[in-house]
């Protein structure tokens, strides 16, 4: 994975990295992932024990759907809130808080928005500098751990790029960084 | 260090921020979302009934005689789908995608009020019946109450 540029998604707030190997940037491409319907039912499909599990009890078509609604209503809030110029307070939310300081990197992940009773699927994956957000990726996280799945497991790998890139040209001061993620309102 | 100073500094690494037109697609999505869900939902079945009986997005492009390219936009849900192209699929592939559902007639209950003091819930009838037929109903109500003396729709 490397990184190609940076896109400016709202002023001052969010950013989001484009990744030479994908073709728009990860905010985006997320989002165009989210609502296109040949990927999702072939996404369920893999993942069809995930989801028929204990946990979800669901099948690929409520999946899918369920996905659909969550993306549409995480873009409207996203465009509410970026509209307002108050993106970092509503939509991210500590779930933690910066107990773990001492890893210096703060790693965020926006959830999605869930209409039904189950929670959501959706993660948007960003490094916090300062008050703002880096977005590197985002996921369809269906098991506990990132590490139970290679494509959340590669969303770490990404954080971790990302991180790396801002320490090694100059643009990491302790005292910016934390360790946070963040839950659903 | 400041954010601003951190984004400036991030900026003149990478060259300058690319602009994103994210928030204009975005807005464009919230206002037709309804076409945008049925769109999907077309395409779902569609994708469905290909893995059901193992039809490939080509093998289907060859039935309609369109590009593999044009049925992989269908089933991505991101494509208009015109009513000829949603016939000729129907066909293809044996299912209904889309079906016109005749409108049920809206029904209202009718009370006929007696001078007895008896009310009586006589009928429903649907509101799209001209007075004409309002008529019929109460000729009805006399052959089998006698002539009410007054009748009232509620």
């Amino acid at each position: 994975m490397e990184i190609g540029t940076i896109f400016e998604i709202v002023k001052n707030s969010l950013l989001a990295v484009k990744w030479l190997n994908e073709p728009q940037d990860s905010f985006k491409y997320n989002f165009t992932l989210w609502a296109d319907v040949e990927y999702l039912e072939d996404f369920f499909e893999t993942h069809k024990a995930d989801i028929t599990g204990h946990f979800w009890q669901m099948n690929v078509e409520d999946a899918v759907f369920k996905v659909l609604s969550e993306a549409k209503e995480f873009e409207a809030d996203i465009i509410e809130y970026a509209e307002k110029g108050d993106l970092h307070d509503i939509v991210f939310e500590s779930l933690r808080g910066n107990k773990e300081q001492e890893f210096r990197r703060v790693h965020v992940k926006a959830y999605g928005v869930s209409a039904d009773e189950k929670p959501a699927m959706l993660r948007m994956y960003a490094v916090k500098l300062g008050s703002s957000y880096i977005v590197t990726g985002g996921a369809i996280k269906l098991t506990k751990s990132m590490q139970e799945r290679a494509h959340t497991t590669l969303e770490l790998v990404k954080l971790k790029i990302v991180s790396q890139y801002l320490k090694e040209n100059g643009i990491d001061d302790d005292s910016d960084y934390g360790y946070i993620e963040i839950e659903n309102k | 260090m400041a954010t601003t100073d951190q984004l400036d500094k991030l900026s003149k690494i990478v060259g300058g921020f690319e602009r994103s037109n994210w928030l204009l697609e975005a807005k464009a999505r919230q206002v037709n979302n309804d076409e945008i869900l049925a769109r999907q939902k077309i395409a779902f079945r569609i994708l469905r009934t290909l893995r059901q009986t193992n039809t490939s997005q080509k093998q289907l492009a060859e039935m309609l005689a369109v590009s593999p390219q044009q049925v992989n936009k269908w089933v991505k849900g991101s494509e208009n789908f015109s009513i000829g192209t949603i016939m000729k699929i129907q066909q293809a592939l044996n299912i209904i995608l889309i079906e016109i559902v005749e409108p049920k007639p809206q029904m209202r209950t009718t009370m006929l009020f007696k001078r007895t003091g008896v009310y009586a819930q006589v009928k429903t009838v649907s509101i799209a019946h001209s007075v004409a037929q309002k008529k019929e109903v109460s000729v009805a109500r006399t052959e089998k109450y006698g002539k009410p003396r007054r009748l009232a729709y509620a």
